[in-house]
């Protein structure tokens, strides 16, 4: 049986660190809806590697600083 | 709530209302009238133009208030995929029911209406399955 995997985000940390940057204005730099950034936040969905990227550049920092993988 | 879910929610509500009032119309006219005697077919292509129809609107008038023609992202094309892949499910195991009743020749009827039951199950089921989605996430 496969393990359950969790992806968990400090997204919403990493705006208000780059100058309360609002979710509008990240979701516009990173190409997906308003409603997708909150949803990733919450917890609720998990983006592409690509749009993980994006959201990672948008706050200048590597991909693990926003993104961590959970393996248990 | 993203445009995508807002044409998800017309979909549900133009299937619900308009074959919530059809099946209504047939069963009280059932109550009455022998099955093989109902004259459902003209009522029947009415109401899916009517339901055509209606979806057409709603996503116009969408558009126009939202102003917004297509701004779905990879969520929205994730939840739709899933969707629809719920939706197929109910479909082709909807098929099976209606080709035993024309295996078994039963009254055209019953054919015809298990073919809308299905049709309209499977599209239901896919618009709550997104909505769900959209509201609790994967």
């Amino acid at each position: 049986m496969a393990r359950k995997t969790r992806v968990t985000n400090s997204v919403r940390t990493h705006r208000f660190n780059a100058g309360q940057m609002t979710q509008a204005e990240l979701a516009a730099r990173c190409d997906v809806t308003r409603q997708t950034i909150i949803a990733i936040e919450q917890g609720r969905f998990t983006p592409s590697l690509e749009t993980a990227f994006k959201i990672a550049r948008a706050f200048n920092v590597p991909l693990d600083q926003v993104f961590e993988y959970h393996d248990d | 709530m993203t445009t995508e879910e807002k044409s998800t929610w017309i979909v549900a509500a133009a299937t619900v209302f308009i074959f919530g009032w059809y099946t209504i119309k047939i069963l009280v006219d059932a109550a009455t009238t022998p099955i093989s005697e109902i004259q459902y077919q003209d009522l029947l292509v009415v109401m899916i133009g009517v339901f055509v129809g209606l979806i057409i609107v709603g996503e116009i008038a969408l558009a126009v208030i939202t102003r917004k023609i297509d701004d779905s992202d990879e969520r929205d094309r994730k939840i739709n995929r899933f969707g629809e892949y719920i939706g197929g499910y109910v479909l082709g195991t909807g098929l099976l029911v209606v080709l035993g009743l024309a295996m078994a020749e039963t009254e055209y009827f019953w054919i015809a209406h298990a073919s809308v039951g299905v049709l309209v199950l499977a599209e239901l089921v896919t618009a709550v399955t997104k909505i769900v989605v959209y509201r609790r996430g994967f």
